[in-house]
């Protein structure tokens, strides 16, 4: 258990000095990139060894309590960070945007109480695995896409031009964003099908409308809206933006606020 | 009047049509929870219909299909679930029903919802509920469920006898209706009513849902061709489950039924009586039930493969798209081109 904190507690320092040298770097001009992914790779591994001996611990993975939901959502997210990190080497100073957005995340997980939860039949399932990991690559594919929506926003700044003025284009951005856009449209909707799957298996009805399926659904919905706009209606960068930030706004309330406020089945049944 | 047809035809098939009709969709969700009208699918039901509709005549209409294959694919997939979940919702039938255990299927005890042309052969539906178990273990001072097992006898639809087991994901299927059960059980007092005149009649009462209503154990029975009304409570002190070792959901060993008839208040153990003016009434023992969802929907494979051909649509439409020009090439080529 005390092992476990350490590595929580580690790993969330390592992030937070990898967010810390991203903003640095923008704000001085400096490069820090390779201390920037060195702290967030420790940040990660130590990371996955506090959710391993947690698990250990659990005999169930971190799928359960609001805390293993953050932590979990937290080490995914990072990955698919840290992989477009090292991938799109042009962009990296999206760092300085995306780490403080998961500084958040890594707040909330600090302050919510670690306890455990149990694990209702219905989660004993493939279904569950295959679901909530779609789920993640499309929550990761809008954290990169927001990267560089934050980048366009902020660019209308005058003291951020300059800092983000090595950067591609808006224009070349705004490709990027939805790019990353249609991997979380495909995703989301993989989510959406192993999620119907799961929950005729568990719940006899593939569909529902309960509260988390009905904003899953709203989510995805918006995230159409906001790939069509884009493909039929000439968008500035600036609008594509902000709709990239909707519909990271209604994932993450969906993700992390409506399965924790609501009595629905999604919660697990506990008789 | 070929120009109304055209203008017609032009925003039935709009993008800008179709705009508005996934924010009315939108909507339509949002408010759907937010109304108990008895007509309310019908805000999430007439945006899908019209969203079908101008997908339809966009298929038809916008030449932009003909030369991009993969995008026509994707909106025929779209199309076909739109039906297929439109077909679904007037064919379906979902219900529940509570069998006691060591009795049979009774319709009578069903309840559902069924759609306008699902033909309804629940009353053909012959099984029984031998037994069940339900697993716990202990948990971080509490207990969790684990695995449920209905152990259950049907007829098949050529009239065979059959036994088997079905629980948590394998539901027990007959006649194309799928039977899940639930985490829904609880106790059932067996009752028998030997009337003065006439022959005695069984059954049992429902207790609701334990442990879920664990401190309201009451209910009423309406004893059969009597005005007699009683009321009932369960009671007993022997800890169903275990915090310290494996336990199963049973019947607990000191139970006492209560039994309240106007003012007169009576405890009985199984074997025990009440006489009546007109008869005896029998607790003849403490048994169980179990809850089952009823679900009938002859769509989802059909659902589930037109959803995948959307989603291989639109992912092939994303790759003919993206893929040809990867965007940090394009990036290097574009920065070229500026030097």
């Amino acid at each position: 258990m005390e092992q476990e904190q350490l590595s929580l507690w580690l790993a969330v320092v390592s992030y937070v000095i990898a967010g810390m040298l991203a903003i640095f770097g923008v704000v001085f001009a400096k490069k820090y990139e390779k201390s920037i992914l060195f702290f967030m790779l420790v940040g990660l591994v130590l990371h996955a060894v506090a959710i391993g001996l947690r698990w250990i611990r659990l005999e169930h993975g971190p799928y359960l309590t609001m805390f293993e939901i953050l932590s979990s959502n937290l080490f995914t997210l990072m990955l698919f960070f840290i992989l477009f990190y090292w991938r799109y080497k042009p962009v990296r100073p999206s760092a300085a945007v995306v780490l403080p957005i998961l500084f958040i995340m890594m707040a909330w997980m600090m302050f919510t109480p670690h306890d455990s939860g149990m694990l209702p039949a219905s989660f004993d399932t493939i279904w569950l695995w295959i679901h909530i990991g779609f789920g993640k690559v499309f929550m990761g594919a809008v954290l990169v896409a927001v990267g560089m929506g934050g980048i366009i926003v902020l660019r209308k700044y005058h003291w951020a031009e300059k800092k983000f003025a090595n950067l591609p284009s808006n224009e070349r951005l705004d490709d990027l964003a939805f790019r990353f856009m249609a991997v979380a449209l495909i995703f989301d909707s993989l989510m959406l099908i192993a999620g119907a799957l799961w929950a005729q298996d568990a719940w006899g009805r593939y569909w529902g409308w309960d509260p988390l399926e009905t904003w899953a659904f709203i989510t995805w919905l918006v995230l159409v809206i906001t790939l069509h706009l884009r493909a039929t209606f000439k968008l500035s960068c600036e609008q594509g933006a902000y709709l990239i930030f909707a519909v990271f706004i209604l994932g993450f309330l969906t993700f992390y606020g409506v399965p924790f406020i609501s009595d629905a089945p999604h919660q697990g049944t506990f008789g | 009047m070929k120009s109304l047809s055209n203008c017609l035809i032009t925003y039935s098939a709009s993008l800008k049509t179709t705009l508005f009709l996934f924010l009315t969709l939108g909507l339509g969700v949002v408010l759907w929870h937010f109304t108990e009208h008895r007509l309310k699918d019908w805000i999430i039901t007439i945006p899908l219909l019209l969203l079908a509709f101008n997908l339809m005549v966009a298929l038809l209409t916008n030449k932009i299909f003909r030369v991009q294959g993969w995008l026509l694919l994707f909106h025929i997939g779209l199309l076909l679930l739109l039906l297929l979940i439109g077909i679904s919702q007037v064919t379906k039938l979902i219900g529940s029903v509570e069998v006691t255990q060591g009795t049979e299927f009774s319709v009578s005890s069903a309840q559902w919802e069924q759609g306008i042309f699902h033909s309804n052969r629940l009353e053909q539906l012959k099984f029984k509920l031998e037994s069940f178990t339900i697993n716990y273990a202990p948990a971080y001072g509490s207990v969790k469920r684990l695995d449920t097992q209905a152990y259950v006898t049907w007829l098949d639809e050529e009239g065979g006898l059959k036994k088997g087991v079905v629980g948590d994901k394998v539901p027990l299927e007959i006649y194309g209706y799928k039977l899940y059960t639930t985490y829904n059980k609880g106790f059932a007092p067996m009752f028998n009513w030997y009337p003065k005149q006439g022959l005695p009649i069984s059954g049992s009462v429902h207790f609701p849902a334990w442990p879920e209503f664990e401190l309201n154990q009451t209910n009423e029975l309406q004893i059969p061709g009597t005005a007699y009304r009683v009321w009932l409570k369960l009671s007993f002190f022997d800890p169903i489950f275990s915090t310290e070792k494996p336990s199963q959901f049973r019947i607990p060993q000191d139970a006492i039924l209560i039994v309240r008839v106007d003012e007169q208040r009576y405890e009985l153990k199984p074997g025990e009586f009440i006489d009546f003016k007109t008869g005896r009434l029998e607790f003849a023992g403490l048994n169980t039930w179990m809850g089952f969802q009823i679900f009938y929907d002859w769509s989802l494979f059909w659902i589930l493969g037109a959803s995948l051909l959307a989603l291989f649509g639109l992912a092939g439409h994303f790759w003919q798209k993206f893929a040809p020009s990867p965007w940090l090439d394009d990036l290097e080529k574009k920065k070229k081109e500026k030097q």
